[in-house]
């Protein structure tokens, strides 16, 4: 049996590639103050700064939330409907219910009523459903930040989630995406700025947290992500982990430290405001009002 | 069901507990597979 690191209780948590055994009290605060730490390393945002956390429902975001509180931020949430059936219904349920224990607001944009739930959105796009999912909540996300009045936007990213998508990237050398995969996605050009404070937390880890911290998440996968290819990345890494522990951290850290600031030296994309609803795009007409567009076309939209 | 301790842990009677526990008729088991994605 592993004792405990800080007081040599029982140890319920051993994180490999720290070495390091916890009891379950100085887990949590061994996340929270990880958590602390990051935010303060990357800059992302101040006590005096009204944050939006991104709420899915699901275990990383409510971590999320439920350490910034406990860290004394003023935290609210942002609750995006996707309309995808008792998937969707249970987590806005459960972030509800979270939001009520914790005393906090959460703002709630149902894709229905702005454009079109995912659903229906999949039968007239050739995209994954992911892609199209991905692109509306950031633009949701962004314009509701922008609204309701939030300096800061906060996603759940975990260390798996920026280690798989980094892994892809490079795996098609996307210097694009690379450019842009930061922890902190500066303010600016109509965009309000982009933090993910669990960027050097595990997907486990995050687990353990809301697991311990008694949070009620929504363990079911959504049903469009099967066969992902970022869960393929994920599992792929977890073998190299397992093996060798601390590899995703370093790989991340490592691109952060030595790649990315050549790649930033890089960077020149203009934005400027759409022509039909003036959120910053590269284009003439950003992707969602083109989707709106092609969705009219379709005559499936809600207005067609 | 062909999960690694790296993303996945068990969890019996609201217990964490390692790989070498054995686990007893009632015991209430849940399995917390961490991997999501798309």
């Amino acid at each position: 049996m592993k004792r405990c690191a800080k007081c040599s209780q029982k140890a319920v948590v051993y994180l490999p590639h720290h070495r390091l055994a916890l009891c379950k009290d100085h887990y949590l605060e061994w996340f929270e103050r990880r958590v602390e730490r990051t935010i303060k390393e990357f800059r992302m945002f101040s006590r005096e700064d009204r944050v939006l956390v991104a709420v899915s429902g699901g275990k990383d975001s409510l971590s999320l939330w439920h350490a910034l509180h406990k860290l004394g931020y003023q935290a609210d949430g942002l609750y995006i409907n996707l309309g995808i059936g008792d998937y969707s219904k249970l987590s806005e349920e459960k972030a509800k219910k979270f939001a009520q224990g914790l005393g906090r607001t959460l703002h709630v944009i149902r894709l229905k009523d702005v454009v079109e739930d995912i659903p229906t959105l999949k039968e007239i796009e050739k995209r994954p459903a992911c892609s199209v999912c991905g692109n509306l909540k950031r633009y949701y996300m962004n314009k509701g930040a922008k609204e309701l009045g939030f300096s800061v936007i906060a996603t759940g990213h975990n260390l798996d989630d920026e280690s798989a998508t980094l892994m892809g990237n490079v795996l098609s050398w996307n210097l694009g995406y690379l450019q842009r995969q930061s922890p902190v996605l500066k303010e600016g050009n109509g965009f309000v700025k982009k933090v993910k404070p669990l960027c050097l937390i595990t997907e486990k880890e995050s687990a353990l947290y809301a697991l311990l911290s008694n949070i009620d998440f929504v363990e079911e996968e959504c049903p469009y992500s099967v066969g992902a290819s970022s869960i393929e990345q994920k599992l792929l890494l977890s073998q190299i982990e397992e093996k060798s522990p601390g590899t995703k951290l370093r790989f991340y850290l490592e691109f952060l430290r030595k790649v990315q600031p050549l790649l930033r030296q890089e960077e020149k994309l203009e934005l400027k405001p759409c022509s039909i609803c003036g959120e910053p795009t590269s284009g003439d007409v950003c992707s969602v009002c083109r989707l709106k567009q092609r969705l009219t076309l379709s005559g499936k939209g809600q207005g067609s | 069901m062909n999960l690694s301790r790296e993303y996945a842990f068990v969890v019996v009677n609201g217990e964490v507990v390692e790989e070498d526990f054995y686990i007893k008729e009632g015991d209430q088991v849940r399995v917390i597979n961490a991997v999501s994605g798309g």
